[in-house]
């Protein structure tokens, strides 16, 4: 009786290591009143072991692997290069860029603040001076001024001018002590102190 | 596997490039011989490998080197099969002819006949069939394992196996009637 496709899958399967040990026990059974059973195993061996021999020839030899180890070992050290290039070209264009960005912020921003830092125009003869003019003693003396308007803002009297803040300060003082004084002038002014 | 039984426990100081290194001296024999025994002469296998390790390589921080067996396996595997589908190129010379030392000179020369007849057999199966014959009987894994590689069912590969086994037995029967 000739093996059918079940029992050869059965026998492809036990010669694999892959079937049951309680299926194993009854193959065994059969085997040992099957002879056709048996033999096509004993052919399944046979075979396997030929099969062997032709895989083990593939294997390769030594200088074929030692080749084949050197080849993988420059490629892996040149992806550790590329690798290894490939973040500086990225950190040296992140670094550019940002520098590039630094520079256009400054460029658009010198329009708008002007060229060199101006400390004040207040001063008398109204000429802007530079913080090199403040530093080297060249720079005029500040000047305090007060305004005496009502209020509506007309100007009552002429600008009175004096050289520190505290003489300044005391002319307001002592305007508004005269409005406020009993039996002062009711000039109704606003002494407004002004430093140029 | 009994690859990963033989691996040296790694040094705690082990960077993924020493990794790497130790496992190709490792595994580049046996993966080697089944890239052959996958793409036969169809391209060159040491190629196949090369560009497998490099594949892995390029990714080195996503996998665990100390057991790299299955990965390394899995991947010649694939690029021995993604070669394969490709439309075909040049065939390699064949180098089956020398399938190492025997007893004497008659005896090697039958065997060496007969591995040559047998690696041209397996050479004509489809690749499926290749991939998983090789993969059960040269490295031992199981039916389980080999699907898990090969991205199949179990009942699939059991299958490719067995006509695997079958058509090369139809294959031989001539020569084998002639020895």
């Amino acid at each position: 009786m000739a093996v059918n496709d079940n029992d050869m899958d059965l026998l492809h399967e036990y010669v694999d290591g892959e079937l049951p040990v309680a299926e194993c026990e009854g193959l065994w059974r059969r085997l040992a009143i099957e002879r056709e059973m048996a033999a096509e195993l004993e052919r399944l061996r046979a075979d396997h072991a030929v099969r062997a021999m032709a895989w083990k020839s593939l294997e390769p030899e030594e200088s074929t692997v030692a080749r084949l180890e050197a080849k993988i070992m420059r490629a892996s050290r040149r992806e550790d290069f590329m690798s290894w290039a490939g973040n500086a070209l990225r950190i040296g264009a992140s670094a550019a860029a940002l520098i590039l960005f630094g520079v256009s912020v400054g460029w658009m921003g010198k329009d708008r603040y002007g060229g060199a830092p101006v400390v004040s125009h207040s001063t008398p003869s109204d000429v802007p001076h530079t913080a090199s003019s403040v530093l080297d003693g060249t720079t005029p003396a500040m000047k305090y001024n007060v305004e005496l308007r009502d209020r509506s803002g007309k100007l009552l009297a002429p600008i009175q001018e004096f050289d520190t803040l505290e003489e300044a300060r005391q002319f307001a003082h002592d305007v508004q002590a005269g409005q406020t004084s009993p039996g002062g002038a009711d000039w109704n002014v606003e002494p407004a102190v002004n430093k140029f | 596997m009994s690859m990963e039984e033989n691996e040296r426990p790694p040094q705690p100081a082990e960077s993924t490039t020493e990794l790497f290194e130790r496992a190709v001296r490792l595994h580049s024999r046996r993966l080697l011989a089944i890239a052959r025994a996958i793409v036969g002469n169809r391209a060159s296998p040491e190629d196949v490998v090369q560009q497998a390790f490099m594949n892995l390589y390029q990714h080195r921080d996503r996998y665990d080197w100390r057991e790299a067996g299955g990965l390394m396996r899995r991947t010649v595997v694939n690029e021995a099969l993604r070669i394969l589908r490709q439309p075909r190129m040049s065939v390699l010379p064949d180098d089956a002819g020398d399938p190492g030392p025997s007893q004497s000179p008659s005896r090697h020369m039958l065997e060496g006949e007969t591995v040559l007849q047998v690696r041209r057999a397996i050479d004509r199966l489809p690749e499926n069939f290749r991939a998983a014959l090789v993969l059960c009987e040269y490295e031992k894994m199981s039916y389980a394992q080999i699907a898990e590689t090969l991205d199949a069912s179990i009942p699939q590969v059991k299958t490719w196996i067995h006509r695997g086994r079958r058509q090369l037995a139809e294959m031989l029967r001539a020569y084998a009637d002639q020895t």
